[in-house]
């Protein structure tokens, strides 16, 4: 075929400006590190990478929520077992003093340790946590989860809300134990007539509230055991998370990351072509008929 | 003979014009567009000497143009192809690479938003959380605009570049033009000069790479071009002229539906939309790029906010408020008549940005259905039509289509504001996020299992679509009343639907005097609320079963025919005539300054009958028209002071009607009627309801020529008589027949009953149509049952004869709100109570309109007195009384205390509605023999979806009305609050807490959720008997996040196309990214295709020096010869010379 000299000209620039933007995009990526420069070099790769980068974000996220759930429930176990180790004091001395063979200035005493630690109980009822949130009170998170009035009478303030926080996709763990799990309004009352008792030294009244402090102490540590189960929960999640987040990295580095080896080899080959390309159009371009002609 | 020296010198000369010809293609080797030329050189015209022929040298023929029509060609289309995809490429990479950058990209924004969700559903309470969700709600909005306005930015670019073609274009062909006319001076391409076709190719080169082009060569080398290809008839240039193209856009935004039309300016004609070369790709981009990924982010823009904002309004916010609209977008569109050839005027609003188009819209107006086809401007898909005037809505736009269109006309409206570039953030405050949900469950305190009620929002598409059957009434569109719908009577289907909330609603059954019919009235839960008739539990199943609508509740009728606080939520339904007393605003003109102004005025309490049927008593005794105890008669009016009145001061003053009979030989009529209710008035102690009759006959055409009775009396008058003659031919006899006639405004005369006889049948009697135009027979009246009278009260004195003024007369003058004044004058020694009543009453000298009654009271006696001129109508009392109730200063109480706030109950005794109502024993045909159809009566709105059926045979004339469409129609959500009652195991009812109202019984199912009033209550276990749940409002539930995660579901929910939020929209990164993936893959081969094209045509007309050179040495060496030549014949010359 007949190639005319600009033919010649046109074809060499044109292969040597493709070569040449070739080792460019090379190094351009040797630089940042990345397997591309522009979402538009591979639209469906950028989604790709997009979809896993927000899947991590999320995974984060969900990470926040089992520290702010393992947060909150683990001071609710340190108030569930200050109540509990109350309940088990009080139990103690209602044992103690329901023996007859005390008498009516020791039930007093024990009387008013018991009245101080029923009112310990509805303090930690009322816990409060940092945010100024009432921890027992279901959703009524404002107010105090028992409220007791002019009488001394104790009633449950707060509404059966659960609050639930996203550990991930699909499940939710419920973060608060309501205060009407831990104790109802009889259970204090059951209390005051057992220091009523004591203080009136009413021993066969005493003995019949044994059976009001057994059922506290027991409503007690199921309610420990349910939120005990929460907190594993959060933390068999949190390893969940972390295994996810773990897998997504690696398709991350897969999909993002430049393989350094492939990316200089392709470098170097494609500088020997363009030299090879440079060497041979000198050389070629040398040669004229012209130059024969004296 | 042959003449060498001529032979040399030819070949000389020819062999010069060769090396000349070759080093001009030397020299023009890096010319753009020139094409390698050789000489052709020939052998001259040969001798004949003897026998032989003896060639006489050569000559240069020609200077050839190497040129190949078909290589050209195929480089012009290779290049067009080429070029098309440029302008995709270029931009859409733009886009996507704006669009998928991370720190651009929306899907980032929206993951954001909705991890900010999550974070903050983990602590509703904190404020910090709170204005992060903000914070992140407003980068979104950020995005949309920054998005949008970034993808008009690059648009604005691609259409810059696209008219820069086009002018190129335009220009390319005015010069192609000019090389047109300068070939026509020769009659063929063969003498056309090469650098002339040189200039022709290279116009017709550069033009292909703007577009495709379909070129037809003629004889002289002159070029007729076609756009777009051969072929296709749109002829940009011909030998004789160019015509231009012109450039079509829509609207506000730039680089939307760009179309080309040839010849703008002269028969304007639209060109095809694929071009191909530069223009074409720049069509493409608008149409395939730049709309798609709009069209996408509006959406995407309208459908995000539609979403979060419905979840966001159902929930609560940190001050117990319900949440507002999260976001907003809007839109609009101005229209664009110029095309129109008729005067028209057209305007369109976005009325619902969720659903309304976001593109431009073609109306093309259809003079045979008077309405406008509206198509997509570009797609040219038709999506409906809209009729021509003011307000049509049409896909959430409301369009007003005025003028005189002519056929065809079309109007264009484009986008202006578009949702992605309006969007923005509502909320501002962080305590305003709606992060709790609006309900909550509260188990009883005597429950006898723990199962816990959780509470789920049924989403709109899954909640019970309300009844199939019957008309629809509501407070919701344009049709909120309908007259004259015949209804069947049909035990099985609701005849009307009533929807929760309906303000103002009226169902009148005009059921007749001898109608079966009957009404009852059930709830979707199956509560029977209202009934004329009693039914069996049987019946009333049969009515719920072919309706879907009807819920799972079981047939009660705890609530049947239940009025106050005993009725289904309170509100009792009844079955009658009412007429209220209501505000109505009417307007006055000033007659002095002709200002008009609307005044409030308190219509009367009153309603009135259809025209009584005449019946006659002929049975030979009388007969009982309606039972006694059927019908109730109810008076209602305000008097706080009454024991019977109720909390906001209202008496019901309700009396069982007597038996209705008719004596033998009497018909009935309406003054029989108002006579029978007056007398039933009585009972009830009120001077101020009354029934008036009257009957009125409207005459027809008047014909003289036509005899006439009245009452049995005839009428004489002339057989010419006009309508002034025959009114007074009858007054004269009015008299005998106790009928007048009057000028009735427009048609002729009207009969009514002379004073004393009002309300008495008519009896026309004369010719088959006598000459009042009418035929013979007994015409009846209306009556009218009304209450009036406001009272204003005296103080109370100790006895009627009380001395108030010492046996002194005084004057007594009573002023009317309007100014005016009557005083009447009180006589020595009637100074007392009785005194001043008489004087008030007595006919002559009293006060007219007012009526006084001394009212026992307590220990004594007061002066009541009643305005009977109307209801409102105020008044003052004063009189000149100097020693009545004197105090500290000596100053007599001179207005008796008749205006003293303390005694004036202001509106006492007002009458606030009459009604007729059908008690347990009346049915429907009691009302109509009473001459009134049976309405249904609602105390207020209409509390929840009612079926109403009609029963019987036969079919029945209903009006329907309710008050007009509301701005915002009733919703389901947030329920009224309400306890779950499990009675049994697999029973439960619902109870409707603020009424204590039952409002469903239903069956259970152990593991079951419970729906009702759009909430879903789940149990985490099996509830039992004994068990109930509150579902309340969540008024202080701030720790509440339920709303939150609601919102946070939308993250994870197919909502657009099938894709999540973030996922569509990465959808349209992957959609112009594949465009541009196209495009590029096309070029790609392209490329190749150009390139071969192009070697092709070098190959063919490109110089190669390498060849010149050869040439040049081949010329010289050829030169050289002939040269030779001449010195040799040079030299034969000379030896000729020597030799002789």
């Amino acid at each position: 075929m007949r190639v005319s000299t600009n033919q010649f000209y046109r074809v060499n620039a044109e292969q040597m400006q493709s070569t040449q933007s070739k080792v460019a995009e090379i190094q351009a990526k040797l630089g940042s590190g990345k397997q591309m420069l522009h979402p538009s070099e591979d639209p469906g790769k950028a989604n790709l990478i997009s979809g896993l980068l927000s899947a991590k974000e999320r995974q984060e996220v969900y990470s926040k929520n089992v520290d702010a759930g393992e947060t909150r429930l683990t001071a609710e176990s340190a108030v569930l077992e200050s109540m509990t180790s109350i309940m088990q004091r009080v139990n103690q001395l209602a044992v103690q003093s329901s023996n007859d063979t005390l008498g009516a200035s020791d039930r007093d005493v024990i009387a008013t340790e018991i009245k101080a630690l029923r009112d310990e109980l509805l303090n930690l009822s009322n816990t409060q946590d940092l945010g100024g949130s009432y921890i027992f009170s279901g959703n009524k998170t404002a107010s105090p989860a028992f409220v007791e009035d002019a009488n001394g009478v104790v009633s449950y303030n707060g509404d059966y809300g659960r609050m639930e926080i996203n550990v991930s996709d699909v499940r939710s763990i419920a973060i608060n134990t309501l205060g009407s799990e831990l104790f109802s309004a009889a259970d204090f009352a059951a209390l005051d007539d057992l220091v009523a008792d004591l203080r009136a030294n009413n021993g066969a009244g005493v003995r019949t509230r044994l059976d009001n402090v057994n059922s506290i102490n027991d409503r007690l540590i199921n309610s420990y055991g349910a939120m005990a189960g929460r907190l594993a929960a959060m933390e068999s999640q949190r390893n969940v998370i972390e295994e996810t987040t773990l897998r997504i990295d690696e398709l991350l580095i897969r999909e993002n990351d430049l393989d350094y080896a492939e990316a200089v080899t392709d470098l170097s080959k494609e500088s020997v072509a363009l030299q090879a390309l440079q060497a041979s159009f000198a050389k070629i371009a040398q040669l004229s008929l012209f130059n024969f002609i004296r | 003979m042959v003449d060498i020296l001529a032979i040399g010198s030819g070949a000389v000369n020819a062999y010069r014009q060769a090396l000349s010809t070759t080093s001009n293609n030397i020299a023009n080797t890096n010319t753009p567009g020139y094409t390698r030329r050789s000489l052709s050189v020939s052998e001259s015209f040969p001798v004949q000497e003897g026998v032989f022929s003896f060639g006489t040298g050569a000559q240069a023929q020609s200077v050839a143009r190497a040129y190949d029509e078909f290589i050209e060609r195929s480089l012009r289309d290779a290049t067009s192809d080429l070029n098309v995809n440029e302008p995709v490429i270029e931009y859409a990479n733009r886009i996507v690479d704006l669009i998928a950058t991370e720190s651009a990209s929306l899907a980032n924004a929206m993951d954001d938003f909705f991890n900010a969700a999550e974070q903050l559903s983990t602590d509703p309470r904190s404020t910090a959380l709170r204005g992060d969700f903000l914070s992140s709600g407003q980068l979104i909005a950020v995005r949309f605009n920054d998005l949008s306005l970034q993808i008009d930015k690059i648009a604005e670019e691609s259409e810059i570049e696209f008219r820069r073609s086009v002018d190129e274009l335009n220009a390319l062909s005015a010069q192609l033009l000019t090389v047109n006319e300068q070939l026509n001076r020769k009659d063929s391409i063969d003498k056309q000069p090469p650098s002339l076709l040189d200039q022709r190719d290279s116009l017709l080169r550069d033009m292909s790479e703007l577009v495709k082009l379909g070129v037809t060569e003629l004889q002289n080398g002159q070029v007729i071009v076609n756009f777009g290809g051969s072929g296709r008839g749109f002829e940009i240039v011909t030998p004789t002229q160019s015509r231009p193209v012109g450039v079509l856009a829509s609207g506000k935004s730039a680089g939307a539906d760009l179309r080309l039309t040839l010849d703008p300016y002269g028969v304007a004609r639209p060109l095809p939309t694929t071009p191909s070369g530069a223009i074409g790709g720049a069509l493409a981009l608008s149409a395939e790029v730049l709309r798609p990924i709009r069209v996408g982010l509006d959406h995407l823009a309208q459908t995000f906010a539609a979403e979060t904002n419905k979840i966001h309004r159902s929930g609560l916010d940190a001050k117990g408020e319900f949440g507002g609209d999260l976001f907003r977008t809007s839109s609009s569109f101005v229209a664009s008549t110029e095309t129109a050839r008729g005067a028209v005027s057209a305007s369109a609003k976005v009325i619902d940005p969720a659903i309304a188009p976001t593109e431009a819209l073609e109306l093309i107006y259809r003079e045979g259905s008077d309405s406008w086809d509206v198509l997509d401007l570009l797609t040219r898909d038709r999506l409906g039509e809209v009729p021509s005037g003011v307000n049509q809505v049409f896909q959430g736009m409301s369009f007003s289509m005025e003028g005189a269109p002519e056929n065809g006309d079309v109007v264009i409206f484009s986008p202006e504001a578009r949702p992605s570039r309006t969007f923005e953030l509502l909320v501002k405050d962080g305590a305003r996020v709606a992060v709790s949900a609006a309900m909550r469950s509260a188990p009883g305190a005597s429950n006898v299992t723990s199962t816990e009620a959780t509470l789920v929002t049924i989403a709109e598409e899954d909640q019970p679509k309300g009844f199939e059957f019957g008309y629809a009434l509501n407070n919701v569109g344009t049709t909120t009343s309908r007259r004259d719908v015949t209804i069947s009577a049909d035990g099985m289907r609701p005849a009307v639907q009533v929807g929760k909330g309906t303000e103002g609603a009226q169902v009148l059954f005009d059921i007749k005097a001898d109608g079966d019919q009957q009404i009852q009235i059930l709830t979707r839960e199956g509560v029977h609320l209202a009934g004329t008739a009693s039914i069996s539990v049987a019946e009333a199943n049969t009515l719920m079963s072919v309706d879907s609508g009807f819920g799972d509740g079981g047939y009660s009728s705890a609530y049947l025919n239940q009025s106050g606080s005993a009725a289904y939520l309170d509100s009792g339904i009844r079955f009658g005539a009412i007429g209220k007393s209501e505000e109505v605003k009417q307007l006055s003109v000033d007659p002095d300054t002709g200002v008009k102004s609307e005044v409030t005025v308190q219509s009367l309490a009153q309603f009135s009958s259809k025209p009584i049927a005449p019946t006659s008593n002929v049975s030979g005794a009388p007969t009982t028209l309606v039972a006694a105890g059927a019908i109730n008669f109810n008076h209602t009016y305000y008097d706080p002071s009454d024991a019977a009145a109720d909390a906001d001061g209202y008496v019901q003053a309700s009396i069982a009607l007597e038996a209705l009979s008719l004596a033998n030989n009497e018909t009935v009529s309406a003054a029989f009627m108002a006579d029978y209710f007056n007398d039933q008035f009585d009972a009830l102690g009120n001077a101020n309801v009354v029934a008036t009759a009257q009957t009125k006959v409207f005459s027809g055409v008047i014909d003289a020529t036509k005899s006439l009775t009245i009452n049995g009396t005839a009428v004489t008058y002339a057989a010419n008589a006009k309508i002034n003659e025959m009114i007074q031919a009858i007054n004269a006899v009015s008299g005998q027949t106790g009928v007048r006639a009057e000028w009735n405004t427009d048609n002729a005369l009207a009969l009514t009953n002379t004073a004393g006889n009002e309300g008495n049948n008519i009896v026309i009697g004369g010719d088959p149509i006598t000459a009042l135009g009418i035929v013979p027979g007994t015409y009846s009246g209306t009556y009218t049952i009304s209450a009036s009278g406001e009272e204003v009260l005296s103080n109370t004195f100790a006895s009627g004869t009380e001395s108030l003024n010492g046996g002194n007369g005084f004057a007594f003058t009573l002023t009317r709100a309007d100014g005016s004044a009557t005083t009447i004058n009180i006589a020595n020694s009637d100074d007392t109570p009785e005194g001043i009543v008489a004087a008030i009453n007595d006919g002559v000298s009293g006060i007219a309109g007012i009526n006084a009654t001394l009212v026992a009271d307590g220990t004594g006696y007061r002066i009541s007195l009643h305005d009977q001129t109307g209801v409102g109508n105020g008044f003052t009392v004063s009189t000149d009384i100097a020693a009545y109730n004197l105090d500290g200063n000596g100053n007599a109480d001179i207005d008796l205390g008749f205006n003293d706030l303390n005694n004036r109950n202001t509106g006492l005794n007002r009458p606030i509605a009459v009604s007729l109502t059908l008690s347990g024993t009346g049915s429907p045909a009691d009302l109509g023999r009473l001459g009134f159809a049976t309405g249904v009566i609602f105390d207020g709105p209409v509390k929840d979806d009612l079926a109403i059926f009609m029963t019987g045979t036969g079919s029945v004339r209903t009006t329907l009305k309710a008050d007009a469409a509301h701005a915002q129609a009733s919703t389901g959500y947030p329920a009224d609050t309400f306890v779950v009652n499990f009675t049994s195991d697999s029973v439960y009812t619902i109870t409707d807490i603020a009424t204590s109202t039952v409002v469903a019984t239903r069956t259970y199912t152990a593991g079951d959720d419970i729906d009702y009033q759009g909430i879903r209550i789940e149990f985490d276990d099996i509830p039992k008997q004994g068990d109930s749940f509150t579902i309340e409002a969540n008024t202080d539930g701030v720790g509440n996040n339920e709303n939150m995660l609601r919102l946070i579901t939308l993250s994870k929910e197919p909502i657009i196309a099938g894709q999540t939020f973030s996922n569509a929209y990465r959808d349209l990164v992957a959609g112009t990214g594949s465009r541009a993936h196209l495009a590029e893959l096309s070029r790609d081969a392209m490329q190749v295709v150009r390139d071969q094209a192009q070697a092709s045509r070098e190959a063919a007309v490109g110089v190669n020096l390498d060849e010149e050179a050869a040439d040049l040495i081949r010329f010289q060496q050829a030169y050289q010869a002939a040269a030779q030549v001449i010195q040799i014949s040079q030299r034969m010359f000379d030896t000729l010379i020597q030799a002789s």
